[in-house]
């Protein structure tokens, strides 16, 4: 159901098109659903197609929200 | 990062030290697989039940689906079969799969994504079904492969759909009176295009949280660990708990997509039968593209095979080893049901991963 | 030759497998050898401990970064003997060849195989060549022969074994079968991966001159998991692996992650497994390391006293069971 790699994206093609790579393995994936993805930036892989870019920094910052929120440290 | 690492270290300390039993459904086949690869599922007090979930679309789609694609074979020898690897296996009834017809000489191809389907469809010219299955994250490249074959003019290019929505599939299993379901791990990926809010009001309404949750072991824990919370705390939240793929509004381009072609039907589901508004029909517009049509066959009545669990396994009801076949007669090399060979089912993954404790 | 292509004539035993002989097989394998008489036994020097295998190859693609189908027969059953102990002396070769195979690719895996053959030391002593209809073949079939002296390599230690012992792999995992499946057909997937196929030979003579080693595979189909299980099953000890000491190339992890399958279970096709003696440990590695094909040698795990008769892995956060795995693994996708 959910089986995604993410990959760099390294060579854009067309509107719909793009060369990523994961590792030094590298396909030809569909980013009509990641259409403003650049060079440089990772996205999520599934089924050959980008469904969403990987935003490390989101990650980040939610972890210091659920901190807060969650209270688990003091848990 | 250090404070990454210390706080992984208390999430995993509070899932190991809390104290309630807990019954948490793993709602997609791949959490499944990753709870056991990672180890995690072993890390968990024995009172935290993990229940498999629907979200394996090959378990989920029924036994006539097979029936239907060998029936198309033998009726229209010309046609090329194209499949994600897991249906190979797939039994139909009478135990026939694709892989026996195969071995017959028909001409079915695996295929990594849908678009190379349709490379096959503008290469062979002779007509290519690719075997529509998969909950949205999959239908989104499936959307667009469609959409490629409608640009190029590829005509040869049809879809034998057997598309699975997620929000029908949690209203089923919610309104079960027998659900002994506390909460979900929601399925990361489904979620990237869905995003949150089409969660919220289900959940809502029957009191239980869920978080979205990614794949790797660091996000088993953080997503494990916030549900714990949720519950212990009475909470029908939705949270989620991989935003670096998971957008709350989800991704307006892959629904775009995706609506451009389908629009949402009655389906019928193994184990749930017929879900209202849980799967997908093409538009009137492109039902040029539909296999059912184009290429017409009488399936007879299908059957289940008899004793196999899978319809209880998929709504979290029977665990994999408590099914009577597990292991004896049922293995991944001689499945009776579509859960001991998808790369998502659950049945697979208790196998491959043996647990002592079955 | 003025045929491109094998004809069923070919394979007939008269006039055009004559040709095919002299023409292709002759040039590679003979030079010197008893294959030149043509008799139809040849007569050799047997060993009073000699070691046999035999081994039948099919692969799809014929010709990979690394290798082909002909050095995959010729260090497949090499390596089968040397992991015994066995010093490989003599091979034999057998092939079926599909009708209509073109004779240039035949010709460049006959070259190979001698190539492999001679740096190796081993003599090919016998053959023989079958050609069958266009259809009832996928190209090509080898098989091959060998025989070795046993402990011509050294001999392992009296010792059994038992917890404590190290497990050792020679070198990253995954290379062979990571090449093979994005060189098939169409997985549209593109990386710098080659082959492992080689010879394990010196890895084992030098492992075997320092001493403590006390069992040795070459783990090829079903991977470093499947090997390790076979040791394990119905012992009275268990094993555990250290997933983060795994030696895995960067692209066979991205070409693992894209298709959904597990490098444990990979095939590898010039590695050597081995258990060896606790304190022996370290200076085997080392010593290994120094050769060329054995760069990448790390100690990967232990034998143990829990969990008889099972693998574990430990995982960054949890140990679990690496069982054997069910059948073969399909490149996985939803």
């Amino acid at each position: 159901m959910c089986l995604g790699m993410p990959m760099k994206i390294v060579e854009k093609l067309d509107d719909a098109h793009a060369v990523a790579e994961a590792l030094g393995a590298r396909r030809t994936i569909n980013i009509m659903a990641t259409p403003d993805v650049k060079i440089g930036e990772y996205v999520m892989v599934h089924a050959g197609m980008a469904i969403s870019k990987v935003e490390e920094k989101e990650a980040e910052e939610a972890l210091e929200i659920w901190s807060e929120l969650m209270n688990i440290w003091n848990d | 990062m250090e404070r990454t690492y210390e706080y992984l270290e208390r999430l995993k300390k509070y899932i190991i030290s809390y104290d309630k039993p807990a019954q948490i459904m793993e709602v997609c086949g791949t959490h499944t697989f990753q709870f056991f690869a990672t180890g995690i599922r072993d890390m968990l007090p024995p009172h935290i039940k993990l229940l498999s979930g629907p979200g394996c679309p090959v378990c989920v789609t029924p036994t006539s689906y097979i029936d239907r694609v060998i029936k198309m074979l033998e009726k229209y020898p010309d046609i090329i079969i194209t499949t994600f690897g897991d249906m190979l296996k797939v039994p139909g009834t009478n135990r026939k799969s694709l892989v026996h017809m195969k071995s017959e000489g028909k001409d079915i191809r695996v295929v990594y994504a849908p678009e190379d389907a349709v490379k096959i469809a503008e290469e062979e010219k002779r007509p290519v079904v690719f075997l529509s299955v998969g909950f949205e994250t999959t239908i989104a490249p499936i959307a667009a492969a469609l959409d490629l074959a409608e640009q190029a003019s590829i005509d040869k290019f049809y879809l034998l759909l057997s598309h699975k929505l997620i929000i029908p599939a949690l209203k089923a299993l919610l309104s079960d009176p027998e659900a002994e379901i506390d909460g979900f791990i929601l399925p990361g990926h489904v979620s990237a295009i869905i995003g949150k809010r089409p969660y919220e009001p289900v959940l809502r309404k029957y009191g239980k949280p869920g978080v979205i949750t990614g794949f790797e072991g660091h996000h088993l824990i953080i997503g494990t660990a916030t549900l714990l919370k949720l519950i212990k705390e009475g909470k029908s939240e939705v949270i989620n708990a991989y935003p670096e793929v998971v957008r709350d509004k989800g991704n307006r381009q892959a629904l775009s997509l995706i609506n451009k072609y389908f629009i949402p039907t009655d389906e019928e589901w193994r184990g749930f039968g017929l879900i209202p508004q849980s799967g997908h029909a093409l538009r009137e517009e492109y039902r040029h593209r539909d296999a059912k049509r184009a290429f017409p066959v009488e399936v007879p009545e299908s059957q289940d095979p008899p004793g196999c669990l899978c319809p209880e396994v998929v709504k979290g009801k029977k665990r994999p080893p408590e099914c009577p076949h597990f292991g004896k007669g049922c293995t991944p090399l001689h499945p009776l049901g579509p859960c001991m060979v998808s790369s998502e089912g659950a049945c697979a993954a208790y196998y491959k991963y043996r647990r002592e404790d079955i | 030759m003025i045929e491109d292509k094998i004809l069923l004539g070919h394979g007939a035993g008269g006039i055009l497998t004559h040709k095919l002989i002299n023409e292709i097989f002759l040039p590679a394998f003979g030079g010197g050898s008893p294959l030149e008489d043509l008799d139809d036994a040849t007569l050799i020097n047997v060993p009073s401990s000699a070691l046999v295998s035999t081994d039948t190859f099919t692969v799809s693609p014929l010709f990979f970064p690394g290798g082909n189908i002909g050095t995959l027969a010729i260090y497949g059953t090499v390596n089968d003997i040397a992991v015994s102990t066995g010093k490989p002396l003599y091979l034999t070769v057998g092939m079926v060849i599909e009708e209509g195979f073109p004779i240039k690719e035949l010709k460049r895996i006959v070259e190979s195989m001698k190539k492999a053959a001679d740096s190796v030391g081993v003599k090919i002593v016998a053959g023989d060549t079958k050609v069958v209809e266009k259809g009832k073949g996928d190209g090509i079939y080898i098989n091959t022969t060998g025989i070795g002296a046993y402990g011509g390599l050294g001999t392992f230690s009296e010792e059994p074994i038992k917890p404590g012992d190290k497990v050792i792999i020679s070198g990253t995992i995954g290379d062979h079968a990571a090449t093979i499946l994005i060189n098939r057909e169409n997985l549209g997937i593109d990386a710098n991966i080659e082959s492992d196929c080689g010879s394990v030979v010196n890895i084992v003579k030098t492992a075997l001159s320092v001493g403590g080693v006390k069992w040795m595979r070459d783990p090829t189909r079903g991977g470093v998991g499947t090997t390790l299980n076979e040791l394990i099953m119905g012992k009275p000890f268990g094993a555990l692996l250290y997933e983060e000491t795994l030696p895995i190339k960067d692209a066979v992890r991205g070409i693992a992650g894209l298709l959904g399958i597990d490098p444990l279970y990979m095939a590898n096709e010039g590695r050597v497994l081995m258990v060896v003696e606790k304190d022996k440990a370290e200076e085997i590695v080392n010593a290994i390391r120094k050769l060329p094909e054995a760069g990448d040698s790390t100690i990967i795990g232990e034998i143990t006293e829990s969990t008889p008769g099972k693998v574990k892995i430990k995982t960054q956060w949890a140990e679990r069971f690496v069982p054997m795995l069910p059948g073969e693994q399909l490149p996985r996708i939803c």
